[in-house]
């Protein structure tokens, strides 16, 4: 690239939040994220010309990054899991929904962190590129959150899902007087 | 309500756009696994991928890079690996010939070799042997009928496998015309010296008084 501060500028986009899908994706392993989020902004970088749209550059870094995370870490130090944890506790992830994510492999954990990060569904289809690796890894998500869910007798919080499930069924429920 | 609960599963791995079917929310809303899976997306809306930060700046050599110099590294390895087997394996080949040719100085092949050429006289052209070699002409035998013992014992280039004219059994006199391309008689056993298989086109005479060496090598007796 002959522009440093179009790289610059392309790091400080998507940087961020490229290494955070890059740990969800590694599920907490720092160094491999690290490196990973660098390669894949390297090879971004190259292609800036082609991707100025910001959300194909989004969805182009996440499938190249994801499909670098598949292939073997050769003499790569795996990290034990309580420091996985500890890496993915600080963004949040709470320890029924990092179990669902250590029993998937690492393309339906890049599907579970595209839907993290609130792309659309056409984004979320260039990531792994089909679209029944995107329903079948939130079904693996869905199946493994509640074998963990059951496991810890734990019970998530409901969010923003779950309010417009009731607000939809609210009409119905406030006229049954249920 | 089985049916109920796989309609919302797909609702959620659909990706859970637009409001559920009023029917599917009712259910929903009062069902503790539904509410369950529910809250399985609802925990990854906590999820702040921006909170990890920009990672280090690592500007490590790439995998794939990696990778491909530990291959291309493989590659010159195996390469000089074979490379020197065959130049070893070609070495060995060429001293080994050249020990058949050596006569009896260059060991029990030369030995081997000198009882095969004695054992000429069964009437064997040794011209078409593969290892026979040239003499040079001035020692060679000549077709003077003289026994004439070869003086070195260096082995010579190989003798060509074309048919290769021979000199008629003639006077000495004669040879110093030089070589003529005639065909071989069938009591010639000798192998002379020709065009084909002489490094000098015109053999040298030999005397023929014999010059007796202390090795005398497979020269095929009359």
């Amino acid at each position: 690239m002959e522009d440093p501060s179009l790289h610059d500028t392309f790091v400080e986009l998507h940087g961020a939040r490229l290494h955070g899908f890059a740990l969800l994706v590694t599920l907490g392993d720092r160094t491999l994220a690290g490196i990973l989020t660098a390669e894949a902004l390297a090879r971004g970088a190259e292609r800036v010309e082609q991707l100025r749209h910001p959300e194909r550059a989004a969805g182009w870094l996440r499938a190249s990054l994801t499909r670098a995370a598949r292939q073997p870490a050769w003499g790569h130090q795996r990290p034990g899991e309580p420091e996985r944890r500890d890496a993915l506790l600080k963004l949040g992830v709470d320890p029924a929904t990092y179990d669902a994510l250590a029993s998937l492999d690492a393309r339906s954990r890049a599907v579970v962190a595209a839907t993290v990060e609130g792309f659309a569904a056409a984004d979320v289809y260039e990531v792994v590129g089909s679209d029944e690796r995107v329903r079948r890894a939130r079904r693996d998500y869905l199946t493994a959150y509640l074998a963990a869910s059951r496991t810890r007798n734990t019970r998530p919080a409901a969010g923003a899902l779950t309010a417009r499930v009731q607000a939809a069924a609210a009409p119905v429920l406030s006229a049954s007087g249920r | 309500m089985t049916d109920l609960h796989a309609q919302l599963e797909a609702w959620i791995v659909d990706g859970g756009l637009g409001d559920p079917p009023r029917e599917i929310a009712v259910h929903a809303s009062v069902c503790e696994l539904c509410l369950t899976k529910l809250g399985a997306f609802d925990a990854l809306a906590l999820i702040d991928v921006a909170a990890a930060g920009i990672s280090p700046p690592l500007v490590p050599p790439t995998r794939l890079r990696v990778a491909m110099a530990r291959a291309r590294l493989a590659t010159a390895v195996a390469g000089t690996v074979l490379a020197g087997i065959l130049v070893v394996f070609g070495v060995s080949q060429l001293v080994r010939l050249g020990g058949r040719g050596a006569g009896p100085a260059g060991g029990p092949e030369g030995t081997e070799l000198a009882g095969l050429a004695r054992s000429s006289d069964n009437g064997v052209d040794q011209s078409h042997q593969p290892w026979a070699v040239d003499s040079n002409p001035a020692e060679a035998p000549t077709p003077s009928g003289f026994e004439t013992p070869v003086a070195g014992v260096t082995p010579g280039p190989l003798r060509s496998f074309a048919p290769s004219p021979t000199l008629p059994p003639s006077t000495p006199g004669s040879a110093t015309a030089g070589p003529t391309p005639t065909p071989a008689s069938s009591d010639s056993l000798t192998p002379s010296p020709s065009l084909a298989e002489s490094p000098s086109p015109t053999p040298t005479p030999t005397s023929p008084e014999p010059t007796p060496t202390p090795t005398p090598g497979p020269s095929p007796s009359i």
